[in-house]
């Protein structure tokens, strides 16, 4: 171990030293909310269908809906964000009481985000309609759940779900696009400075250069973390949502095991596949351009799954057969208690990592380290896309 | 081992993607010598060293250092050499001492020799006094080279295999680095493969030369012998008259 001790420390004192590498620090940080800036606003856009059950028989419930249908509501009775209206709403609003509404939503699966940001938008709907009336409405809320139901505000169980049960894996995946973005520098970096030659002749074996390279690029995604959550903690205490506290919400340990296994498999085959593309690249832009690439093809199942997005048809199929996927498939199938799936799963998972690993290997020891390069003018194409 | 080779090569070939770098070449090099590989840019010579220093495995052929294969036993191989790239760096943010320090710390892992002395006689080797405290980045070339050089010897390899060592280099310190290495092989019987494209370097540093031309080795023997036998006052002239015959004779 003696040997890859040496080989990490200098690994972790080179990537720190990089200036390059607060590209791949910065870069994100600007990305991500971005990102959830074009989610949000492409929701707006996307018209709202809800199912109404209205068992008030008063002019307030008629004016909500003639409301709801002109603020571009479609009125459908297979959605599965279904607002009732009691009896005795009208009624309430004229005698000065707080009149009470429910919106009941039913979840496809743990993660339909796409029906919990209609039920979202339909909230604040009726809250805006709430405020040309005197007494403020508040709706309340039932969550079906494959079957369990709850009554929390959707939004409200996201937010619970992802902090109990998905924080930890989504924290490896934010770690694991910085540190493949390190991994595949460190290869480039010594190919730029002309150092690799000699370091493959030394008396080292490859395993230690590969996970001294690994291991480094972990330490520095977690430096990188921290970072993160300092300015997400800032975030947070801007004034925006409030309430929040436990509800008690949980999807059982199982589906977290098989989720949390599938992402960390996920986060080494990112690492793997951006230290295999980084060998053929001669410089450290273009082997950041590539391993950003690679990233992007790993992220595009959780960016569909997020943004509630359909894909149907081959599209569908290529993001099923995406190993980005099998994380959620994962997920997925253990909530529903079918085990054999969450382990093909990560079995898919494993697999793909072993051949990647071979392919790296075979590489290394092959001479095309030595002979095959592609450099930034190569990738102009790439870059330019990228801008 | 006393009989078998530091080197031995064999019918040796490499094809980079259509481009014939190695066309057959053969060669022997005895313990403790310094064998001389000369020939213009294009020659073939950075390619074998190359495949003797483990980094490309050839497309057909035979290499051993000092009796194992260079591809099938790689890592007994890298135990033995230690190998000066062309174009090298050493890693910009160290220090120079910084750099000995981290390749004596692999070296020591490997062989069980002792770090401190090799970083001593890196140390001594590198002639850089006080400047080997400052980061490499600040380094001019001859500096660097000076360097690496050190590195390449501090181990005490059993061979050596140094690629245009004084290439780019000012005419004294490229005259320092010579006399370096050749020092350095009599006092410690190190075997040193070196390459040149410079005749009249190798002729001061090598007891053996061969002169390579085209991925072909057209000649070899030491510079008395061959100087004798195309009755040429250098190298240099040895070299033409040499590649003359292969090409019009
Ligand atoms: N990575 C490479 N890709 C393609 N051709 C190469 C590569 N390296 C060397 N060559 C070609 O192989 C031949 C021999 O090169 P080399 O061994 O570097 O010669 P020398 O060191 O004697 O100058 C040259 O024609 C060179 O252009
Ligand atoms: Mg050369």
């Amino acid at each position: 171990m003696g040997e890859l001790w040496i080989m990490f420390k200098k690994e972790l004192a080179d990537i720190l030293r990089d200036r390059r590498l607060l590209a791949a620090i910065i870069v994100p940080i600007i990305l991500i909310p971005l990102l959830f800036g074009v989610l949000q606003s492409s929701s707006r856009s996307s018209s709202l269908v809800i199912s109404v059950v209205n068992e008030d028989s008063g002019e307030y419930s008629r004016a909500l809906i003639e409301f709801l249908e002109e603020s571009g509501v479609v009125i459908d009775n297979g959605s599965p964000v279904r607002l009732v209206i009691p009896a005795g709403f009208s009624d309430a609003i004229k005698s000065g009481r707080s009149p009470s509404l429910l919106i009941e939503t039913e979840l496809s699966s743990v993660l339909d985000f796409k029906t919990v940001r209609l039920a979202g938008a339909l909230k604040a709907l009726v809250l805006r309609f709430g405020e040309g009336v005197f007494p403020s409405i508040r709706p309340e809320f039932r969550l079906d759940v494959g079957g369990s139901v709850l009554s929390v505000e959707p939004s409200r169980y996201v937010s619970a779900l992802l902090r109990s049960a998905l924080a930890v894996p989504l924290v490896l995946f934010v770690i694991g696009v910085y540190a493949s973005q390190a991994v595949a520098a460190s290869v480039a970096m010594e190919k730029e400075g002309k150092t690799l030659e000699t370091l493959l002749t030394l008396p080292v074996s490859r395993r230690s250069i590969i996970l001294g390279k690994i291991f480094a690029s972990v330490v520095f995604s977690f430096l990188v973390l921290a970072s993160l959550t300092l300015s997400a903690w800032a975030v947070s205490m801007l004034p925006k949502t409030s309430g929040g506290g436990p509800t008690g919400v949980s999807v059982g340990v199982g589906p977290v095991v098989f989720f949390s296994a599938g992402v960390f498999l996920l986060f080494l085959l990112m690492l793997l596949t951006s230290l295999l593309v980084s060998l053929f690249t001669l410089d450290v832009r273009s082997a950041l351009s590539l391993a950003g690439l690679v990233e992007v093809l790993y992220l595009i199942p959780l960016l569909v799954a997020f943004a509630g997005l359909d894909v149907s048809g081959a599209a569908g199929l290529l993001v099923k057969a995406d190993p980005g996927y099998a994380p959620l498939w994962a997920f997925l199938s253990a909530t529903n208690g079918d085990y054999l799936r969450a382990a093909a799963a990560v079995l898919y998972l494993l697999l793909w990592n072993g051949l990647v690993l071979r392919l790296a290997v075979w590489v290394f020891e092959s001479g095309v380290l030595m002979t095959k390069s592609i450099d930034a003018g190569k990738l102009r194409w790439l870059i330019r896309v990228k801008i | 081992m006393p009989g078998k080779p530091a080197v031995l090569v064999k019918s040796l070939e490499k094809d980079y993607g259509g481009i014939k770098a190695l066309k057959g070449i053969s060669f022997e090099i005895r313990e403790g010598e310094i064998f001389g590989l000369i020939g213009p840019n294009g020659a073939g010579k950075s390619t074998t060293l190359k495949i003797l220093a483990t980094l490309l495995p050839p497309d057909w052929g035979r290499a051993e250092v000092f009796g194992h294969d260079v591809v099938k036993e790689a890592e007994k191989v890298r135990m033995l050499i230690s190998y000066l790239p062309e174009e090298a760096g050493a890693y910009r943010n160290m220090t120079g001492h910084g750099y000995l320090r981290f390749m004596a710390g692999l070296y020591s892992q490997a062989t069980g020799k002792d770090a401190d002395e090799m970083v001593e006689l890196g140390i001594k080797i590198a002639g850089l006094g006080a400047r080997l405290h400052n980061r490499v980045a600040t380094y001019s070339k001859g500096m660097t080279r000076k360097l690496l050089l050190a590195r390449a010897l501090m181990v005490r390899p059993r061979l050596a295999i140094l690629d245009e060592p004084t290439s780019g280099l000012d005419v004294s310190s490229a005259y320092e680095i010579r006399k370096r290495i050749k020092e350095f092989s009599r006092e410690e019987g190190v075997s040193v493969l070196v390459s040149s494209h410079n005749m009249l370097e190798v002729e001061f540093l090598c007891d053996r030369v061969a002169i390579i031309e085209g991925g072909r080795i057209v000649e070899t023997g030491t510079p008395g012998e061959l100087k004798a036998k195309y009755e040429a006052e250098n190298l240099e002239e040895v070299f033409v008259k040499a590649s003359g015959r292969v090409f019009h004779g």
